[in-house]
């Protein structure tokens, strides 16, 4: 399964822009695709509170409690969206990916100008997505967050150490894909990648056999380098 | 001159009765000049929006259109009944806001201006009172709600 909602390899046209929406809450936000560098899925790794991205630390924020809304709950379906651009390196916990969508310009419109706080600078405006309405998060303020000033908005301390167990399962799991398919209720499934060998899984244990949450923290995660579209190789499954 | 002597003076436009669109928002009773109303429709579902601005922090579809929400209710401490509420589109010169009131029908009303009384200080968008009815209503004028038209963002 793949995010993708094109069915065809074709780029997408210029005018149209291709974004990766993804759900936090009842909000639905439209990440660019051009700054995605991946998506972690499985279950155990999105407990993680650091990931790294290109062999730079990156620490794990939750999204809605970084914009005041109410913050993500622990699914199966949450996931770590790996951004990134030129050095900026960002990774954010999502409730849920919704899929990519290439979306015409003229179909976005800025952000109402009733809306006239700081919320201006987050999104640079919003469009029709299904039977709703989808947020075009600003790429140049995701980029720009300093994560130390959100470490207490990410996920609980209890609820990453809780599970010591399940921890380390979680890092002894293979995160090194960014990919797509939806686990089964929590069922940690390798990608058809993995499966393929294309992607070379990586996890580097933080102090060898520490504590599981040691592990975690250092979880890599490595962009496919041979994958066919060359705009979105975490698109693929 | 004449121009002048015309402002001094009571214009017909000044006498006019006012009309008034009359509605609930969690059982409050409130009211708005017909001419800042901009239709009744049912309520869709808002998705809520990240938002810094003072009751403004959800967008609504109305088919092909996404309006910003005024949470009126949230201004009058009240919340708005569940069971299928109504859209009120308020026209604004910044553009159409939605507002969630209760499923009671508004109502039109001509109130005489001088039966029109000031608003008591303190009031946030209300613009005067008036009795409806054995009621004394507020008055409340969308432009003097919410952020002003020409605020900009820094």
């Amino acid at each position: 399964m793949s995010l993708r909602s094109r069915t065809d390899k074709v780029a997408p046209a210029l005018d149209t822009m291709q974004v990766l929406v993804v759900a936090c809450g009842k909000t639905y936000l439209a990440i660019p695709g051009a700054i995605v560098r991946g998506v972690v899925e499985f279950g155990e790794a999105v407990e993680a509170r650091i990931v790294s991205l290109f062999g730079e630390a990156c620490r794990v924020t939750d999204l809605a409690a970084r914009l005041g809304l109410p913050p993500a709950v622990l699914t199966p379906d949450m996931r770590i969206i790996l951004c990134g651009e030129h050095r900026a390196r960002q990774a954010w916990r999502v409730d849920r990916t919704l899929g990519l969508e290439d979306v015409d310009m003229q179909r976005i419109t800025p952000l109402p100008p009733h809306f006239a706080g700081v919320e201006q600078s987050w999104f640079t405006g919003l469009f029709l997505f299904r039977d709703t309405v989808a947020l075009l998060v600003n790429p140049g303020w995701l980029l720009s967050q300093t994560m130390d000033a959100f470490v207490s908005q990410s996920l609980p301390d209890q609820t990453v150490a809780g599970d010591a167990g399940a921890l380390a399962q979680g890092a002894a799991a293979s995160v090194g894909d960014a990919v797509m398919p939806a686990p089964a209720e929590g069922a940690v499934k390798p990608s058809p990648a993995r499966k393929r060998g294309r992607r070379k899984p990586s996890v580097t244990a933080g102090g060898g056999e520490a504590a599981s949450l040691d592990v975690l923290e250092n979880l890599v995660l490595e962009e496919s380098a041979d994958a066919e579209d060359g705009q979105t190789p975490w698109a693929d499954a | 001159m004449l121009r002048t002597a015309k402002r001094h003076g009571q214009t017909p436009e000044a006498a006019k009765p006012w009309s008034l669109v009359m509605f609930s928002v969690g059982g409050k009773r409130v009211a708005v000049r017909a001419e800042e109303i901009g239709g009744v429709f049912p309520w869709t579902e808002a998705m809520p929006v990240p938002s810094l601005t003072p009751y403004v922090n959800a967008v609504v579809r109305q088919g092909e259109e996404i309006l910003p929400v005024f949470d009126l209710a949230r201004l009058l401490m009240v919340q708005v009944s569940k069971a299928e509420p109504l859209c009120l589109r308020a026209k604004r010169q910044d553009g159409p806001m939605a507002v969630c009131i209760d499923p009671d029908v508004p109502t039109l009303h001509q109130i005489e201006a001088q039966a029109i009384r000031p608003a008591a200080s303190g009031s946030p968008g209300v613009v005067g009172m008036c009795s409806i009815g054995v009621e004394d209503v507020p008055i409340y004028s969308w432009a003097m709600i919410g952020p002003p038209p020409a605020q900009q963002v820094a």
